[in-house]
């Protein structure tokens, strides 16, 4: 049934004695791997410089020479992998895969839709050697369907999800993101389902193989949107950041260039609260905005007296005379300031590491705190083939002269 | 149960509790309401978990956060709550009241999973924190999610979903460059936290299998943005590269074209990282003479200094045709490029329709309705919807009769002391 042939009684990270073997490219790819990785996983990441990773590729982050290990999102979300080097067009390759699988708990990839079966890596294959492996796939669209074959990159997904329909200002044509939020986002969904997979394996015996489209799980956080199309046949629109049931809100500038807080009045009490922080401004007085219903009323005029006395101070500093007063807001942190915030630093939301290229670096940590198996361990992101010889000669048995041999054949590169 | 190509269009709700989860057997109590603990409680029921909401007498705010059927508030036709709590139980606790704490304590040995999603002063007003969990119940894994988490200097700060989304460093991503930037709607932050801590869940379970007890995981939503969605950033800043910076519809820090333009009914991203897309692409066009142009060879300088003229001779091409042509197109041709979608292009979409990605379900009081069907399209386990949103307190007699031995004079009793 499980790899493990013993229980282990004090692991020390909760997915230790978890082997997962990791087809993931681009940072969707990588980002399921990632969570099984911080969690004490042992991810191997099969990788090839034959058809390197665009994670790989790009602008390095020193000089200006290609480098395979000088991709910084590769820096964040390969971290805590082991990558082994197979070329997969090769037949000694495939089978080496293979023998890895047969020994490990997970599979996971995102290329597009049949391409391991084209390598003959499918689940089907990978589950004659291993009977109850588990393995996702999660491409942009899912394994099948008329648009199947879409490509795209990770903006794609906010695209046709129609998130980017509704991100604009009131009343204007829609402005749209750049930030590819469906690949942390399928990484994290792929992370859920594989796990809850192993759970059912452990006590079943069954392995799984789970098609997950970024589309849909990216559709799955915008249950909102969703609802009130099915309910009402209202298509939302661009609303900036108006809210139906809160006045003063929004976000407002303050001193410096680009400087911003965000500031949220929803009910009575937290108006009081901002009418305490805004002091011996009279304006506030006005019975007009003594109410909710008043406030929703005149929020054009409401916000632009805020944004007048926002526009004086500084964001950290309007924040914190507000939240002293019961009142929601935040500073727009960007990001020199989430470097040396203090609530970040103190939750250890990034964390230093070292990497042979760069000395010192900052990743992203491990939001999850654990009391019994806590996260604390990033190790650098792999550089190319860093791990062939341990992992082959420790996981499957293989010789250093069969690895070296292999290497020349331009099997294990 | 499902191959690889069987549409799953036909899929409606399942009513055989034998065709089960990967998680059948695991019981889940949920403190929490609106959205980050119900998303943890959504994975949880929709893989087979039984998921009990504990909610307040008063229910769970999400059931008077809407949208309504035309608009007419009723905590039984919440679409937030409706989405977010297919699969659960609901009981009413008063946590406020002494009997209610109690019987709170009385209730968590039976669970496996606690989550929660009580703030610092929460936690201090109702004597709640991992200790009274473990007391009770030594194997349960306790998860805490909150805006800023139970530790740091602002643990106590208020937030709602702007507030955090501003901390985390995501709202400065999105907007014009002149104006205000823009907050993402919809609660997506939200709903990040509750999807990362459910890997938590599974993981401490993971753990508690192989010999560990229980333990507590606590989860800042802010962290959750600021770490998994921008944590990337900070490397290129601390190293003195260019960071992101927004400008409305385009992105002209890398190679052209990332942009969004008009087409004939609507908007189009285009985005190329290889210079192979934007041949074909070009390809796709006709071949038009300007794609020789000398100018338009490095597609980084090109963007860079003339991404106005690009966009308006791409522009020219894309608004002869509609959204669907193109995509239809771009898939043909391999083109990665895609249409801004609306939300009713999303429900009639052909793809999401073979997908099997809405189901209709019949709610008691709310009727019936499109839901989004589970994501997870898996071969040996069914996660379809079973059943919809739970009535506030429905399931009160059940549940603390089998839990509690308490019979329905019990229920009177504890509903007249404003207990339930």
């Amino acid at each position: 049934m499980s790899v493990l042939s013993e229980k282990v009684t004090k692991i020390v990270l909760p997915l230790e004695g978890c082997r997962v073997i990791d087809f993931g490219w681009v940072w969707a790819g990588h980002a399921c791997g990632q969570m099984l990785a911080d969690l004490g996983a042992e991810v191997i990441k099969i990788e090839s410089g034959k058809q390197l990773d665009p994670a790989r590729q790009g602008r390095p982050i020193f000089g200006d020479e290609p480098d395979p290990d000088q991709n910084p999102l590769h820096h964040n979300v390969a971290r805590n992998k082991l990558s082994v080097a197979i070329n997969l067009k090769t037949a000694q390759g495939k089978e080496i895969v293979k023998r890895l699988v047969a020994v490990s708990d997970i599979v996971v990839e995102n290329m597009s839709p049949h391409a391991l079966r084209d390598l003959g890596l499918s689940f089907d294959d990978l589950r004659e050697v291993k009977r109850d492996i588990i393995m996702i796939s999660y491409c942009l669209a899912g394994q099948y369907g008329p648009s199947a074959e879409v490509r795209g990159y990770g903006p794609t997904v906010s695209s046709l999800s129609g998130l980017d329909s509704v991100v604009g200002y009131p009343g204007q044509p829609a402005i749209g993101t750049h930030h590819a939020y469906g690949d942390p986002n399928v990484g994290l969904h792929a992370a859920f389902a594989v796990l809850a997979a192993l759970h059912k394996r452990d006590l079943t015996g069954e392995g799984e193989y789970i098609d997950l489209s970024m589309w849909e799980a990216m559709l799955s956080t915008m249950g909102l949107a969703l609802m009130d199309y099915a309910m009402n046949g209202v298509a939302p629109e661009p609303c900036g950041n108006t809210h139906p049931f809160a006045a003063p809100h929004g976000v407002f500038p303050c001193q410096g260039e680009d400087e911003w807080v965000s500031i949220t009045v929803r009910s009575d009490e937290e108006w009081a609260g901002l009418r305490r922080a805004l002091g011996s401004q009279s304006w506030s007085n006005d019975e007009r905005f003594a109410d909710q219903v008043g406030r929703l009323r005149t929020r054009d005029e409401l916000n632009a007296r805020v944004a007048d006395w926002t526009s004086g101070q500084g964001k950290m500093a309007v924040a914190t005379l507000l939240q002293a007063e019961g009142v929601a807001a935040a500073p727009c942190l960007s990001v020199s300031d989430r470097l040396i915030d203090e609530q970040l630093s103190a939750r250890d939301v990034y964390v230093f590491i070292e990497h042979p290229r760069l000395a010192g670096e900052p990743v992203f940590g491990s939001p999850l705190k654990f009391s019994e198996t806590p996260v604390t361990e990033f190790r650098h992101a792999p550089l190319l083939g860093e791990h062939t010889a341990e992992v082959l000669g420790r996981v499957i048995g293989m010789s250093a002269e069969e690895i070296e041999l292999l290497t020349e054949q331009g099997v294990l590169v | 149960m499902y191959s690889d190509e069987q549409p799953h269009s036909e899929r409606t709700i399942i009513n055989d509790e034998k065709r089960y989860g990967p998680l059948h057997g695991l019981r889940v109590l949920e403190l929490g309401g609106m959205v980050p603990v119900p998303y943890v409680g959504k994975l949880l029921s929709s893989f087979g978990a039984e998921v009990v909401k504990v909610e307040p007498p008063e229910g769970d705010p999400a059931r008077r956060y809407g949208p309504f059927p035309n608009d007419e508030p009723d905590p039984e036709k919440s679409g937030l709550f409706l989405y977010l709590n297919t699969d659960k139980s609901s009981v009413t606790l008063n946590l406020r009241s002494r009997g209610g704490r109690r019987m709170l304590d009385e209730l968590l040995p039976h669970y496996d999973v606690i989550l929660d999603d009580f703030v610092p002063a929460v936690r201090a007003e109702l004597g709640y924190d991992y200790e009274a969990v473990r007391r009770c119940n030594t194997r349960a894994i306790s998860l805490s999610i909150t805006p800023f988490g139970l530790t740091g200097p602002r643990a106590h700060w208020k937030a709602y979903e702007d507030t955090i989304s501003a901390h985390s460093g995501l709202t400065m991503y999105s907007g014009l460059p002149s104006r205000e930037p823009l907050t993402y709607p919809f609660f997506l932050s939200e709903y990040q936290a509750g999807v990362a801590g459910a890997v938590g869940v599974m993981a401490a379970l993971h753990a508690r299998d192989r010999g560990r007890q229980g333990q507590h995981i606590d989860l800042a939503i802010v962290d959750a943005i600021a770490g998994y969605h921008l944590g990337v950033s900070l490397i290129q800043y601390v190293f003195g590269r260019r960071t992101w910076h927004r400008q409305g519809r385009q992105a002209r820090g890398g190679p052209y074209p990332n942009v969004i333009l008009k087409c004939k009914d609507g908007d189009y991203r285009l985005i190329a990282q290889t210079k192979r897309e934007w041949k074909r692409f070009l390809h796709l066009m006709g071949d038009p003479a300007w794609g020789e142009d000398p100018r338009f060879q490095d597609r980084l300088k090109m963007n860079e200094r003339y991404g106005d003229e690009l966009d308006t001779l791409v522009g020219s091409w894309l608004t002869s045709y509609t959204k669907q042509e193109l995509f239809e197109m771009c898939i043909e041709n391999a083109v990665p490029f895609c249409p801004l979608k609306t939300i009713p292009d999303v429900f009639a979409d052909p793809h999401l329709a073979v997908r099997g990605a809405f189901v209709q379900a019949d709610h008691p009081r709310a009727g019936l309705l499109q839901y989004l069907a589970s994501p997870f399209k898996m071969r040996n386990s069914v996660t379809a919807i079973r059943r919809t949103a739970p009535l506030l307190g429905a399931d009160n007699p059940r549940l603390y009769e089998n839990d509690l031995g308490l019979r329905n004079g019990d229920l009177v009793r504890l509903r007249a002391m404003g207990v339930i």
